[in-house]
């Protein structure tokens, strides 16, 4: 040290008494700013109440971690309310219901359970108002508590529930890291009488309108004030789209459904009227609305239906609708994604005369080959069964000539479906016809069994 | 030799931690109190980890056992010896934990402390009896302990336990908070380590009260002795009462 730094006047900090360079304007021990004057002559309201531990590192350190810290233990309260609306709900259902049902031996306890019921709820219910202020110890409480919990329950269950066991495992070890925690809040709260999770009280005869303060209270009122409408904003933006999701997505009803059955029969849309059946049964029973209409001649226009009469409870309903001299019957059910049409009734098919179509397959048996026999079937069939025909005829040598027919037998005819048989060598031969509009058609043909 | 601040270069006395100047820490200093700050959390979390441990091995133990052997055999040697086994583990696990064994032991005492230990156990047995009396206990049921159980009664669960509640879980309550606090803390791991044997929290009260006046001597005296006396004479009224 030389002479002239010996020599020095000194000034010593107000904050740690450490002596410093007089041209300092911060203490080189703690960083505190240096005050002119030595500090017996600094104001009074400098010096009053306690100061924050440390230099100004550690204190700025100290506001860090406090900052950081202090959720754990605001959350260690909520869990303790959580708690006391569980231990309340408890006690509610041991006066209510438990108590009552207690008998015999057991209800020697009545006094002893409903103590600890009560202070259970007491306890929970301090710890939330309390762990505020003794962070440390109203953790620990919850920590036993938890501990005590864990262990009753892993004992009764065993690891029958593992995924059971693993969270109230993982909950006690986090409760054990936040008693850790806890004392280090306590431990900053009490080496900084600034750091407090407690909003502290302003002395009103300290008070100065308009100060920091107020500043402040104004600074959190708009950030409240900021909060609440962005989250206000979040909720209705929330329920409009849920509003209108459940709006988009809700099944229409058995109206909206009948209508839809209404509009595509009106304009003689098959298939789309297809597209109203349930699925995995959509191909089947379109198909046979699809023949039904095809065995009518109804492709071209499907006829007009009268009004709707709806018969309807909650899983079924049926709409009828005058058609012509008839009635048309749709059948509706209720399924996971809405109504949805099972079945569409159409009036009875009215067939022509049958009498031209026997004579016509008399005419072709009698005469050579078997071609004209073929051209009785359906033009959509005739491909398929006029084959197997062909070939049942040559089996019994009858493809050239065959022997005559008798006398018509029985007939007997329904919703456009007949049969006929005809004597045949001493057997009978069977003719299925059906109607498909405008004429009748071989379907069908059963050979004498030789 | 001086050196010079790395915020505004001014020189710097060479033991100074902060700039005369503009205020500002040194870079070592910086390092100093950050380096000093994960040491006190490492130590706040091992005690807390410690007193985790002690409570939770401690009733694991004890159920386990309980388990193992059932609640009925209660004057089997078995029960004694994995209840007391588990206590021991769970001090001894706390006083790894904390990375200092031997300091869990506490210091030796004097005898005057020793002699206080006396009504202090008569202070615990009577708030137990009332507590007891209270709760609708017949009090009646008189029968016969065996010797093992009456060895760990008096002998093992008063060793056991005040090294687990007044020895380790002290130590680890001590580091993170204040003395007073440590008493209060190990009182209720006392209360709640007893949470077992009258049922569900029901015993709670009465052990939380001896809890306190154990932990007044082991606070007072700095020693686990007049703890681990006042504990055995607690037991032993308890055990005679019973009996009788």
């Amino acid at each position: 040290m030389t002479e002239d730094e010996e020599l020095r006047p000194t000034v010593a900090c107000a904050a740690c008494r450490a002596a410093n360079p007089r041209d300092a304007g911060f203490c080189t021990s703690c960083g505190a700013k240096l005050e002119a004057g030595p500090p017996e002559l600094l104001p009074a309201g400098k010096r009053r109440g306690r100061r924050p531990a440390g230099d100004a590192v550690e204190q700025s350190r100290a506001r860090h971690e406090f900052g950081r810290i202090k959720n754990i233990v605001l959350t260690v309260r909520s869990v303790f309310w959580a708690c006391a609306v569980f231990a309340f709900v408890q006690a509610l259902l041991w006066h209510t219901v438990l108590a009552g049902a207690l008998e015999g031996p057991s209800a020697r306890w009545h006094t002893a359970i409903t103590v600890l019921v009560w202070g259970q709820l007491g306890l929970t219910v301090a710890g939330a108002l309390l762990v505020l202020r003794a962070p440390l110890a109203w953790t620990t409480v919850g920590a036993c508590f938890w501990t005590l919990n864990t262990a009753v329950a892993l004992w009764a269950n065993g690891f029958t529930q593992p995924i059971g066991a693993l969270c109230q495992s993982f909950l006690l070890v986090a409760f054990w890291f936040a008693v850790a925690q806890a004392a280090r809040v306590q431990k900053l709260m009490a080496a900084d009488p600034k750091l407090q999770i407690v909003r502290q009280r302003i002395d009103p005869s300290r008070r100065v309108v308009g100060g920091v303060a107020d500043e402040a209270r104004e600074r959190r009122r708009a950030e409240r004030h900021k909060l609440l409408q962005r989250l206000g904003a979040g909720v209705g933006l929330l329920v409009v789209a849920g509003v209108v999701i459940f709006l988009l997505t809700r099944p229409p009803g058995v109206d909206a459904t009948i209508a839809s059955f209404t509009e595509r029969w009106g304009r003689s849309d098959v298939e789309a009227i297809g597209d109203l059946f349930v699925d995995g049964r959509t191909d089947r029973a379109a198909a046979a609305l699809r023949e039904d209409v095809e065995r009518r001649g109804w492709q071209r226009a499907l006829p007009r239906l009268g009004e709707a009469k709806v018969d309807g409870g909650e899983d079924a309903a049926k709409a009828t609708y005058s058609c012509g001299a008839g009635e048309v019957h749709a059948t509706f059910g209720r399924g996971d994604s809405g109504w949805h049409l099972t079945r569409v009734t159409v009036p009875p098919l009215e067939a022509g005369d049958l009498a031209p179509a026997v004579e016509s397959f008399r005419t072709a048996w009698a005469a050579n080959g078997s071609e004209s026999l073929v051209s009785l079937w359906r033009p959509a069939s005739r491909e398929r069964f006029g084959g197997a025909m062909q070939r049942m005829l040559e089996k019994r040598g009858w493809h050239e000539q065959r022997p005559a027919l008798g006398d018509v037998g029985p007939k007997r005819a329904d919703h456009g479906r007949a049969r006929v048989t005809f004597p045949l060598d001493g057997d009978e031969l069977a003719v299925t016809y059906e109607y498909w509009h405008p004429q009748w058609f071989v379907v069908g043909v059963a050979l004498p069994q030789r | 030799m001086s050196r010079t601040c790395h915020s505004c270069r001014a020189p710097m006395a060479t033991e100074a931690r902060f700039c005369g100047a503009c205020g500002a820490p040194t870079r070592d200093h910086v390092r100093t109190v950050v380096q000093r700050g994960q040491q006190e959390r490492q130590r706040v979390l091992r005690a807390a980890l410690a007193l985790g441990c002690a409570c939770t091995g401690t009733l694991l133990g004890l159920l386990g056992g309980a388990a193992l052997f059932g609640f009925h055999d209660a004057d089997g040697w078995a029960v004694h010896l994995v209840g007391a086994a588990a206590v021991f583990l769970a001090a001894a696990g706390a006083a790894l934990v904390q990375g200092d064994f031997v300091a869990t032991f506490g210091g030796g005492t004097r005898v005057g402390w020793l002699a206080a230990a006396v009504p202090v156990a008569a202070l615990s047995f009577f708030v137990a009896l009332v507590f007891v009396r209270l709760l609708g206990d017949p009090g009646g049921d008189a029968r016969s302990v065996s010797g093992p159980a009456l060895f760990g009664l008096i002998v093992l669960a008063p060793l056991g336990e005040e090294w687990l509640c007044r020895g380790a879980a002290w130590r680890a309550a001590v580091t993170l908070a204040q003395p007073h606090t440590a008493l209060l803390l190990t009182a209720i791991l006392f209360a709640f380590l007893h949470g077992l044997g009258g049922g569900y929290l029901l015993e709670l009260p009465h052990r939380f009260v001896a809890g306190l006046l154990f932990g007044w001597l082991r606070l007072r005296s700095g020693s686990l002795l007049p703890g681990i006396v006042a504990h055995a004479l607690h037991n032993t009224g308890a055990w005679l009462i019973t009996a009788t």
